[in-house]
């Protein structure tokens, strides 16, 4: 026997989607109720082109009765409920009928996938919800926010039997284009679903969406307490708990209680060992928690996991191009660049539109001091067959201050694209500065009309430019306009900065504030990259003591990061005399030393580092690495003195290489 | 007088016990008789010092025939019976206030503390009676392991001081005695086979000599056929049975003693300590743990059953500390320990677990917080403990920072850690200060060790006082058996102050020299540069020296070079072993 099947779906302004929906279904029920709910554009006449019954709703603030009135009208023996912002995947037509055709199922729950627009690229996440069921009179939605018709089965028919059936896959495209529900529609929510609970307090599905809700709100610590709440003495078996779960340990998370947020993630594990999401979860925390090697664990398993069944509701990625990046974060933490690189390369497989392994990628290669061999390595991680790849991968290297390899792909890009911003036009003619070639940026530059937003930053370089230069006329000039301009506080202390510098005369040392003092560091970073060391020096000149003390080691960083030694042990010195505690500090003053070939000087700071955060790997291995370079050191000279002893070799040929 | 008390004892060759028991007991009794059984030491001449009545009774090989000579010899009241090895402590109660408070009590039974350690709770308590009357009917009967047998049980009371101390004895002279005592037992046993005491005192004699195997028979024979009644002997012949069991890798059996006995006895601690002891020896934690537990509810056992302190206190709290740690239960471990230290501070091994797990977990500088906070600066123990430990761990800064703490023994040169506080502050970036302590402590004691003296030419090599440190250095080398540490010494100060060398040694005293030579980079590389900017030339001092040393080394010849290169192999296998212990499931990470 045939059964027939009805859907019933309820819709408000939908003619954007509901032809989507329709033409899915066409041929594959047997009627269409649609429910409007006050449209007032074409929905329902492309409703009836469908052949579906329309019937008017005057909307209550209760989605229940609305939907409830589309199943008043249907006449099937079963019921497909859509919503206009969703399709039946084309191959689940078939599916639909063999399931009906099951004379001892009441109802199922079926897989849908969500589509996120999430980060730069498109994310398909799967859930399951309860969509397909026998038509019976007492089978009604209830809740005015989260309609639900699941537990109202099970109340009136203890018998009933529902299954899963993730063969019959409903695609949801809603979050797609608009942002998930606005502040004050969740509030309203919110309001709303408080309302609900006052009146059935021990509705704990109704408390799970109150939590949900609260956490989307971030009101972080309650909604932890009302999913809590919801989660004490639950059936196992209950469909939603690995979401609960997953919520409870976000909500814990988010304020700040990791701690509790690692218990839930515990309790959660023994229900539901496969849920690679916990395991991901808990690696976060952990890593957070500087809890290393946990945190490895736990993304190792999260990457074992087999597939995950549709209601964890699983997040995409986490086994991964997510777990793979944090690995390679964990990695570089143990100074490990080739496992890191092997992770982010990994990732980066598993996702290529996921920057952040690209970012990391590109850091480690170091663009700055080998561009070509960066080059070389970036062309065989990355696809670069399209202009945006290009512009992408100059951004990148532009924000990692490897302008020359920047301005390849910048240039790259632009050749192949039309409409090129702006801002990368400005960051073009950086690019092309820090190679000197000054005609060529100011041509850029000047480009830039007077009523262009970025007008003043263009100003500012060039006279960068010219200061570069040591024209001291023209960086009056240009000094004088930006100041006609407006400048803020800090920006205009640092144009005087500059300024000043040229003159003979000696100005008193100013103070930066924060928003002047990255833009100070920034131009230090751009003159030291151009090996303009006492240029760098008569710009720190500009600055007074206390502000130098305060910035000591952010100055200190950038000379060693320009292999500037003395000097960045300068800075690091003074910063040191005021934080005496800082580990990093002297981590780095260790590594100069250790570059300089004074190992017993490096490996002082190095256990200095490593007593003052012991916390940190980094400084464990380095100092295993520096042990093994003194042996180095001691056997290349045992066999100089003593060419004769040919154990020196042996010893030296199995030695670690040096690093 | 009514309530006088004599003390009765027997002794031969005591020398060297026999000062200590007598001031313990003189202020206490009312006469003090000794009858010596052939001494041919100085015995005699110290108990005349005491007392006229000593008396000279021909060795029979029968104990209670001399005791009770002794006995005999005595005009008191009642009678105290001590061995030479055995101190009345006073301070823990007044014996002329139990002998006054006697009313009906004929005799009593006094404990005995059997010190089993150096630190001063540890020792295991027994039962023994010491202290009766003065009536013909008390006397000693059995020709060793003599007893006073009294067989209306009423008449004997049962007291909670004064205790007897018994010292620990060096192993010589205790196995002299053994051997004497076991051929006495023997003939005894041979007279009297079905004499249980005698099989539990064979045991305890097979036992001391170290023979487990020989004393397991004669422990489960007492075991089974003493009775409740005489639980004063079969409590501790039970645990004994327990020991050797143990001893002899039959665990199992062992517990199962411990199962029968402890349901027989449910408030018997020790039983359940022991108990745990082996289920944690046998790897099952979890079990070890509740038996632990079950012994610290017990608290003490009563009075008769035999008892070692601290099973009912730290030593299961400790245990429970380990059997956590096994576990991965680090803060339940801390707990533990934190506990078992606070019951007895004087029981200082669960310092070093506290110490080890918070060191791993939170570095030197919070665990030196950690404690201080905790208040285990506050103890003379705690310090001294843990300045060793910081040194031992690297860390001489603040092992100088806990020796200076408030009640620190150790500024005073006499005290025994003196030398470590001395060590840290050569090696902890104040050599200055080290100088002049170390020359109190010379000044003090007369002399230095090696170990010290090396400290001190460091410490002045540090200071840039060379001609100091070569004088110290050649007055070691004018030493024969100290020339090579002192050829290793004088080649770093030369090396330092105008970078030649002062001479090579010969090739015979290398080993040493390069031995010197490591100790001496081994704990210069424990610097660390705290305050970079003040004085900075004056911290290069420490890795210049280490610069030198190992120039030194390297120009001595091939071997030190090796022992170079496998010096810094293990070094950077130490780091690795401490990343492994902290981070071991990222492994892969970390190579």
């Amino acid at each position: 026997m045939n059964t027939k099947i009805s859907l019933c779906m309820i819709v408000k302004d939908e003619e954007q989607n509901i032809r989507r929906c329709l033409s899915s279904v066409a041929g594959a029920v047997d009627e269409i109720i649609v429910v409007d709910t006050g449209s007032t554009d074409s929905t329902p006449q492309i409703a009836r082109e469908f052949g579906a019954l329309v019937h008017s709703f005057p909307w209550n603030d209760n989605f229940s009765d609305a939907r409830n009135a589309s199943l008043e009208l249907a006449t099937g023996d079963w019921i497909l409920f859509l919503d206009a912002d969703e399709e039946l995947a084309k191959e689940s037509r078939d599916v639909l009928r063999a399931l009906t055709a099951d004379d001892t199922v009441e109802g199922y729950f079926v897989k849908i996938i969500n589509y996120l627009g999430n980060e730069g690229w498109i994310e398909a996440c799967p859930d399951l919800v309860f969509r397909l069921f026998r038509n019976r009179p007492d089978y009604r939605f209830h809740g005015a926010v989260h309609e639900q018709i699941v537990d109202v089965i099970l109340e009136r028919n203890n018998q009933a039997r529902y299954q899963i059936a993730d063969n019959l896959v409903i695609n949801h495209y809603g979050y797609l284009n608009q942002q998930i529900a606005a502040k004050d529609k969740k509030n309203r929510n919110l309001a709303l679903l408080q309302r609900e609970l006052a009146k059935d307090p021990d509705n704990r599905l109704l408390r799970y969406h109150y939590g949900v809700e609260l956490y989307r709100a971030e009101r972080y610590e309650e909604a932890a307490e009302e999913l809590t709440k919801a989660a004490n003495g639950i059936d196992p078996q209950t469909i939603y708990l690995p979401k609960l779960l997953r919520y409870i340990v976000l909500a814990y998370h988010a304020a700040g209680r990791p701690e509790q947020a690692l218990e839930i993630i515990q309790q959660g594990l023994s229900l539901f060992p496969n849920y690679a999401d916990l395991y991901y979860y808990g690696g976060v925390i952990s890593y957070e928690q500087r809890d290393y090697a946990r945190a490895y664990e736990f993304f190792q398993r999260a990457l074992e996991m087999p597939e995950q069944p549709a209601y964890y509701a699983p997040f995409s990625g986490i086994r991964g191009f997510r777990s793979y990046y944090q690995l390679g974060r964990l990695a570089e933490i143990f100074l490990n660049y080739e496992e890191a690189l092997r992770y982010y390369i990994a990732g980066l497989r598993d996702n290529p539109s996921f920057t952040p392994a690209l970012e990391s990628i590109t850091r480690i290669l170091e663009p700055q001091v080998d561009p070509q061999y960066a080059k070389e390595c970036l062309e065989k991680v990355c696809d670069f067959c399209t202009p945006q790849a290009n512009l992408l991968v100059g951004q990148i290297l532009f924000r990692q201050s490897a302008y020359q390899l920047a301005l390849v792909y910048l240039e790259r890009g632009m050749e192949q694209q039309e409409n090129i911003p702006a801002e990368l036009l400005l960051w073009k003619a950086i690019c092309l500065m820090q190679q000197e070639r000054f005609l060529e940026a100011l041509r850029i530059l000047n480009e830039f009309g007077i009523d262009h937003p970025l007008y003043p930053l263009a100003k500012l370089n060039e006279l960068f430019c010219f200061w570069l230069q040591g024209n001291h006329r023209k960086v009056q000039s240009l000094a004088d306009d930006l100041f006609a301009l407006g400048l803020s506080i800090d920006t205009g202390a640092v144009v005087g900065l500059l300024r000043d510098s040229l003159s003979s005369h000696k100005a008193p040392g100013i103070h930066l504030g924060q928003e002047g003092m990255l833009l100070f560091l920034d131009l230090l970073g751009r003159t030291l990259d151009l090996q303009e060391k006492k240029r760098a020096d008569s710009l720190l000149e500009g600055l007074n003591q206390e502000c130098l003390n305060q910035n000591a080691k952010k100055i200190g960083q950038l000379f060693y990061r320009y292999r500037y030694r003395e000097a960045a042990e300068h800075y690091l010195h003074i910063h040191l005399a005021g934080s005496p505690e800082c580990a990093e500090a002297h981590f780095l003053l260790g590594e100069i030393k250790e570059q300089e070939g004074n190992y017993t000087k490096a490996g002082e700071h190095y256990r200095q580092a490593q007593t003052l955060n012991p916390g940190e790997p980094r400084y464990y291995v380095k100092l295993v690495r520096l042990y093994q370079n003194m042996r180095r050191a001691i056997l290349e000279e045992a066999i100089q003195r003593y060419p004769e002893v040919r154990v020196f070799r042996e010893l030296l040929k199995e030695a670690p290489a040096e690093t | 007088m009514k309530h006088s008390v004599g003390l009765a004892m027997i002794v031969r060759n005591e020398e060297a016990n026999l000062v200590r028991c007598l001031d313990s007991v003189k202020d206490t009794v009312d006469e003090i008789v000794i009858v010596d059984t052939g001494s041919t030491d100085r015995t005699l001449e110290i108990a005349r010092r005491y007392t006229a009545k000593v008396y000279q009774y021909p060795w029979d090989g029968d104990f209670s025939a001399a005791r009770n000579y002794a006995i005999a010899q005595c005009s008191s009241r009642w009678i105290l019976s001590l061995d030479a090895d055995e101190e009345l402590d006073t301070t823990s109660g007044d014996l002329r206030e139990l002998v006054a408070s006697s009313g009906e009590y004929e005799a009593f039974f006094l404990p005995i503390y059997n010190q089993t350690d150096e630190f001063p709770d540890a020792y295991t308590r027994f039962l023994v009676l010491r202290l009766f009357r003065n009536t013909p009917a008390y006397r000693f009967k059995g020709r060793i392991h003599e007893q006073v047998v009294i067989n209306r049980p009423e008449v004997v009371g049962i007291a909670g001081t004064p205790v007897i101390v018994h010292r620990l004895v060096s192993v010589k002279e205790r196995n002299r005695k053994r051997n004497r005592n076991l051929a006495l037992l023997r003939q005894a046993a041979a007279e009297d086979p079905a004499n249980p005491f005698l099989q539990y005192y064979l045991g305890v004699e097979w036992l001391g000599l170290g023979k487990v195997k020989q004393a397991l028979p004669y422990f489960q024979q007492a075991a089974e056929q003493l009775t409740d009644g005489h639980i004063l002997f079969r409590a501790p012949a039970v645990r004994y049975l327990i020991h050797c069991l143990k001893t002899l890798g039959k665990p199992d059996e062992a517990i199962c003693v411990c199962m029968e006995e402890s349901s027989r006895y449910p408030f018997y601690t020790d039983l359940f300590f022991d108990g745990g002891v082996l289920f944690e020896q046998k790897g099952e934690y979890e079990v070890a743990i509740k038996w632990f537990q079950e012994a610290l509810k017990c608290g003490s056992p009563p009075p008769m059953f035999s008892h070692t302190n601290g099973t009912e206190s730290f030593l299961s709290l400790y245990h429970l500390g380990y059997c956590c740690e096994k576990l991965g239960q680090q803060r339940q471990a801390r707990h533990y320990y934190e506990q078992a230290f606070a019951s007895n501070p004087d029981y200082v091994y669960p310092l070093y677990n506290l110490f080890l797990t918070y060191l791993t977990e939170t570095g030197p500088l919070g665990t030196f917080d950690y404690l201080k906070a905790a208040g285990y600066l506050s103890h003379p123990q705690g310090i001294k403990v843990l300045g060793i430990l910081f040194f031992e761990a690297g860390f001489p800064d603040l092992a100088c920072a806990c020796f200076q703490a408030p009640v620190s023994p150790a500024g005073d040169p006499t005290s025994d850690c003196a030398h470590i506080f001395a060590r840290s502050l050569t090696y902890g970036g104040r050599p200055g200060e080290a100088i002049p302590f170390i020359n109190s402590i010379r000044r003090t004691s007369g002399e230095i060790d090696l170990d010290l003296a090396v400290d001190e030419v460091i410490a002045l090599i540090l200071s840039n006082d060379y001609d100091t440190a070569r004088a110290r250095a050649l007055s070691l080398w004018h030493k024969p058996e100290e020339r090579s540490t002192a050829w290793a010494l004088l080649n770093l100060i030369s090396l330092s102050s105008n970078d030649r060398w002062c001479g090579k040694p010969e090739k015979t005293r290398e080993p040493v020299v390069i031995q010197t030579t490591l100790t001496i980079i081994e704990k210069c590389l424990r610097y660390r540069p705290q305050h970079p900017n003040t004085a900075s030339h004056a911290n290069d001092r420490y890795s210049k020296l280490i610069t030198k040393a190992i120039k030194f080394l390297t120009e001595l010849s091939p071997r030190g070079c090796l022992a170079l290169s496998s010096y810094l192999q293990e070094k950077a296998n130490a780091v690795w072993q401490m990343m492994d212990r902290k981070y071991r499931p990222a492994g892969r990470l970390c190579r």
